[in-house]
């Protein structure tokens, strides 16, 4: 770390920044975009949310040097580095900003010419490609100074990160949370509570720095009213016609992963929430031809959110709600000042993708019946093992008991090599046609696409 | 006799079965119970029925252990226990409980993914009195002094399965390679004793000299499949002389557990003494150093990393750990087997190649 | 009397055969169209370049067999790898080669070879159809330019399509899609080239590309795919004359030094 670094991230943030993105505002302020006649007005808060990562990404490559910088999983207790101090990236998010702009099968070559099978789940083969080659669309990643992993949204980020551990001969702190079949033993909670309490002794170490309870307690607070904020944003999409879709929601879902435990978080999801609340009292649909309310299972497709989105409205159909997206806003409520380690380990162990079927199940049920789905939709993401592997007997059971339509299509988050388009189109249009036949409590084997057999 | 008959056997002889998934479980507890173990690794099945169930890009393991639930080839199997593994076979424990209408007989393990230390310790000694009392449930408890008997069981197991690698290792086996997995992997649902039994038999008729022009080699990776590949090895002159297979060597404690006072902690020393998984978190460093120390003693000329299709743990291990031994001046095989009926001529095809590399 | 050895490659498509003299130079060669009976297909390969060669079986020292059915002939004196005999054979034609790109019309494979032409490492494909001419034939057909059309096609292309699928039933209906588009067949081939090219390179890159390097089997004739395999890599290839005889070439050669 030196002097000089930490001047100059400073200045980036503070001067640099801000006026390059804003001359990059004043360029795009020019071009007007038509509108698309499928869609409601476009989301105002779009053009923050793009300063807001652009900002994030921007900053990064400054704070090599300048502050200590760790590399994190989603599901990860984020709050403790940010009492520490550190820099934080997220490799899905690049991930997922990789798949959006098209550019993940080349980055994940990198990875595949140096040995890595391109069965492995692919934002690791973009994470992987990118440390051999420095390749990414978002400038430059401030390289690590530590790894943070929690296996509780899989045990692939486990191999991954341990790799990253190896190429870099970095050290990896990981939470274990163990995988729950029904209500955790009280040993699971203590061995888990008891494993963040040991993280602190360990950051202590690495930084050098002494542990800051007081900063600790303030990024609690600041998380879980990230996480509720961003709760009663998905919330709006109850709401008939609904103000964003889910397509929307991917997007928007960022500040909460990337950013959590900030109050840049919190500042950003009070504006959208403003928008959407706006919305909803004047009833602005984004989909001015709502007819039918879909649920989404599994992470987004993202090298193809708008051409989905827009096959969606083509046929009246607004996704709504989503397991996914669902995550964020789920266990916040745990957060506890007065019980840090207890309170964190429940927040993070008791995550939906940690947790058995039958808790999917229900949670599912649940989901879709706060936000009236009349149809789902299983995205069957080859690189996600613990999301979609049970998700064939999931669609039979929920098509059972909520009398609904569903449809699996098979793809990837970013690597369209083995996508189809037409295979994907050809399902969802005959899932679209089933659901204008009208519910009949049947499991979509005539008109639902078929599933992946 | 095979499997099948045994398992039978078991039964009418009083004492219950407990399918158990890959890979790492307390076999002591289970038979301290009155339990015989039967592992459910690679059963010789197509997946039809688990097609319906899992996608195509789900590794054969899973596929197989399922195909054999769906057959009713589990119907005899009093408890279904699954270890936590990874990801699909997380998975498959939970569809075959909760959506496949077995919860009666599912238990559930999880072995620490992390060293933790002395808190892993504590919690798989938690874990164990917990699985303990769930098995209570099932069969009934254990009598006194069972614990310590299966102990004793378990270190005779182990020292008998590391006397038979010893003497592979050492070049004082004729066993061909067939012959060998064959009997190790008896032990994957032999009631303790006759394991012991077994190992002991084996060892004995077998300690020779082996063929002096068969390429030594260290292989690496899940199981000794396809069924027929140690046959064939056999066929091209290679001898396997030492294993790091997830379902065999990698299973074997190598080193003595001191004895303790408590064999709750015992146990759990045992298990987390084992070899350098990638299924537990283990570095990459450590793993290549215990493949190397695999080459070192058993002087092999090389190594095969034999991986199955689609297993993640595996696959992202596998291009560090082969740039490291090459680093080391070894010779590394990747092969990659998808548990086909019969080995690919391909397979054999890329063996024979690197055969021809190190002559 | 001349010394003379002889190389069969069976594969599962075709199978060639090679008869060499002492000094390791081609006297005879064949290419026939393999039939399920490979020991026969491979008799029938080698008599056709022992015909070629004025030779018959009696005057070679030793017949070396490989591909596919190199177990099954039993006139063989020895098997060797397809992926030994290809390296022996391409650094025969052009000495000092250090990697080797081998596609066939069923697989492919990439060799790096050491300083004495010997294997240092290999990649094989041997599972998926596209990498290889199976997946060329597929799309020729689509196309309608036949497989020798292929190369000629792509040269004439000016406009540059994105194909994005490796799998080859995807890509059928890409090229399909990208037809009624009303996209120019030059460039779509091209695409189609392009995207191969993008395949082979990744198996390349697992053994590491380098100089001297040498494409080889009946794919090496299509000069538009060698160029952009060229461009994925930034190495040049040297193409043999008969690309599709460097096993059996290979496997004569070694023939030859075994007496």
């Amino acid at each position: 770390m030196s002097l000089r670094d930490k001047v100059r991230y400073r200045m980036m943030k503070d001067v640099g920044l801000p006026a390059a993105m804003g001359i990059d505002r004043l360029r795009k302020a020019r071009r007007v975009r038509p509108r698309d006649p499928l869609f409601g007005p476009p989301l105002e808060s779009s053009g923050a949310l793009k300063n807001l990562m652009m900002r994030h990404y921007g900053l990064a490559r400054y704070a090599e040097g300048a502050m200590p910088v760790a590399w994190v999983t989603s599901g990860a207790p984020v709050e403790l580095l940010r009492a520490f101090g550190f820099y934080t990236v997220y490799p899905e998010n690049h991930g997922a900003v990789c798949g959006a702009r098209r550019v993940a099968p080349d980055i994940c070559a990198e990875a595949e010419a140096a040995g890595f099978s391109q069965d492995l789940c692919s934002y690791a083969r973009i994470d992987i490609g990118h440390a051999l080659s420095g390749k990414t669309p978002v400038g430059k990643l401030p390289r690590p100074d530590l790894l943070f992993c929690t296996n509780n949204i899989c045990q692939t980020i486990l191999y991954w990160f341990k790799d990253l551990s190896h190429m870099y001969g970095i050290p990896l702190i990981v939470l274990d949370t163990p995988f729950l079949y029904g209500e955790p033993a009280a040993a699971t909670m203590d061995y888990v509570s008891g494993q963040i309490r040991d993280m602190v002794t360990a950051l202590e170490r690495i930084t050098g720095k002494p542990f800051d309870e007081a900063r600790l307690a303030e990024v609690l607070e600041s998380s879980r009213r990230g996480s509720e904020l961003w709760g009663k944003v998905l919330a709006t999409m109850r709401h008939r016609p609904a103000p964003m879709t889910i397509f929307d929601a991917f997007v928007h879902l960022a500040p909460v992963v990337s950013l959590r435990g900030l109050p840049v978080c919190e500042r950003y999801y009070e504006g959208l929430l403003a928008e959407l609340e706006d919305r909803v009292e004047r009833n602005v649909a984004a989909v001015p031809g709502e007819r039918h309310r879909l649920m989404w299972d599994n992470i987004a497709i993202w090298f193809a959110l708008k051409p989905m989105s827009r096959f969606f409205a083509e046929n009246g159909c607004v996704g709504v709600a989503g397991t996914y997206t669902n995550a964020w806003a789920e266990t916040a409520h745990h957060l506890d000042l007065k019980d840090p380690w207890g309170s964190m380990a429940r927040a993070y162990g008791l995550i939906f993708l940690n947790r058995d079927l039958e808790y999917r199940l229900d949670l599912m049920a649940r989901i879709a019946a706060e936000y009236a789905a009349d149809g789902l939709v299983l995205h069957s993401a080859r690189s996600c093992k613990p999301y979609s592997v049970g998700q064939y007997d999931i669609r039979r059971k929920l098509s059972e008991r909520l009398g609904i339509r569903t449809v699996v299509i098979e793809a990837d988050m970013t690597d369209f090599r083995a996508y189809s388009e037409e295979q994907a189109k050809t399902r969802l249009a005959a899932f679209f046609e089933s659901l204008e036949g009208g519910r009949d409590g049947a499991a979509a084997a005539a008109g639902g696409g078929g599933s992946g057999a | 006799m095979g499997r099948t008959e045994y398992l039978i056997a078991q039964k009418e002889m009083g004492r219950k079965v407990a399918a158990v998934w890959p890979a790492r479980y307390p076999a002591e507890l289970l038979w301290a119970h009155g339990i015989c173990p039967a592992e459910v690794w690679d059963p010789p099945l197509e997946p039809e029925r688990a097609s319906g169930h899992l996608q195509p890009y789900v590794c054969g393991i899973v596929q197989r252990g399922l195909e054999l639930l769906l057959s009713g080839g589990l119907r005899p199997a009093d408890i279904l226990l699954f270890p936590h593994t990874c990801d699909s076979l997380q998975n498959l424990a939970t569809m075959v409980r909760d959506l496949g209408g077995e919860a009666r007989r599912c238990l559930f393990f999880y072995p620490p993914k992390r060293d933790a230390g002395e808190r892993a310790i504590a919690y798989l000694m938690a874990q164990l009195r917990d699985l303990s009392g769930e098995l209570t449930l099932h069969v009934g408890p254990m009598n006194a002094g069972a614990l310590e008997d299966a102990m004793e069981l378990g270190s005779q197991r182990t020292e008998a399965m590391r006397r038979l690698y010893d003497l592979r290792a050492e070049g004082r086996l004729s066993a061909g390679n067939a012959a060998f997995y064959a009997a190790v992997r008896a032990c994957e649902f032999l009631w303790p004793e006759d394991a012991v039994h077994s190992l002991h038999t084996f060892a004995k008729e077998q300690e020779g000299t082996p063929s002096d022009e068969a390429v030594p080699l260290v292989f690496s990776g899940v199981l000794p499949q396809p069924a027929d590949f140690m046959e064939k090895l056999d066929g091209l002159g290679v001898r396997v002389v030492e294993d790091d297979f997830l379902g065999c060597g990698r299973r074997i404690v190598r080193r003595t557990i001191p004895a303790g006072e408590d064999p709750w902690r015992v146990l759990a020393e045992r298990m987390q003494a084992l070899p350098p998984c990638c299924t537990q978190g283990a570095s990459v460093g450590d793993r290549t150093n215990f493949i190397l120390e695999l080459v070192r003693r058993s002087r092999a000329r090389g190594v095969v990393i034999l991986d199955v299709k689609f297993c993640e743990p595996e696959l992202f291990d596998a291009p560090l750990i082969v740039a490291g031994l090459r680093e080391s001046g070894v010779p590394v095989l990747i092969l990659e087997t998808e548990m086909e009926p019969r080995t690919p001529a391909g397979m054999l095809t890329r063996m024979e190649a690197f055969l021809e590399t190190l002559s | 009397m001349t010394i003379l050895a002889a190389g069969v490659d069976v594969g599962s498509l075709t199978t060639k055969a090679v008869v060499v003299d002492g000094a390791g130079r081609k006297v005879g060669w064949s290419l026939v169209e393999s039939s399920p009976h490979l020991a026969e297909t491979g008799r029938e390969a080698l008599d056709a370049a022992l015909g070629m060669a004025g030779a018959t079986l009696g005057e070679l020292s030793a017949i070396v067999g490989t591909g596919y059915g190199r177990a099954v002939l039993p006139f063989a004196t020895k098997q060797v790898t397809e992926i030994t005999c290809h390296a022996m054979g391409a650094a025969r034609i052009f000495p000092g080669t250090r990697l080797v790109v081998d596609v066939g019309g069923q697989d492919s494979k990439a060799i790096r070879l050491g300083n004495g032409g010997d294997v240092l490492d290999f990649a094989m494909n041997d599972k998926c159809a596209a990498g290889t001419g199976k997946f060329l034939n597929a799309m020729a057909a689509t196309l309608r330019t036949g497989l020798d059309g292929l190369g000629p096609e792509g040269l004439k292309s000016r406009k540059q399509l994105t194909m994005s699928s490796t799998c080859t039933v995807f890509a059928e209906s890409e090229v399909i899609s990208l037809i009624a588009q009303g996209e120019s067949v030059p460039d779509i081939v091209h695409a189609v080239h392009r995207a191969m090219a993008k395949r082979l390179s990744g198996l390349v890159r697992l053994v590491g590309a380098a100089e001297p390097a040498v494409f080889s089997g009946g794919v090496a004739l299509n000069v538009d795919l060698v160029r952009l395999l060229e461009e994925a890599l930034e190495v040049r290839f040297s193409v043999p004359d008969q690309p599709q005889l460097v096993g059996a070439l290979g496997a004569a050669v070694l023939a030859m030094g075994t007496k």
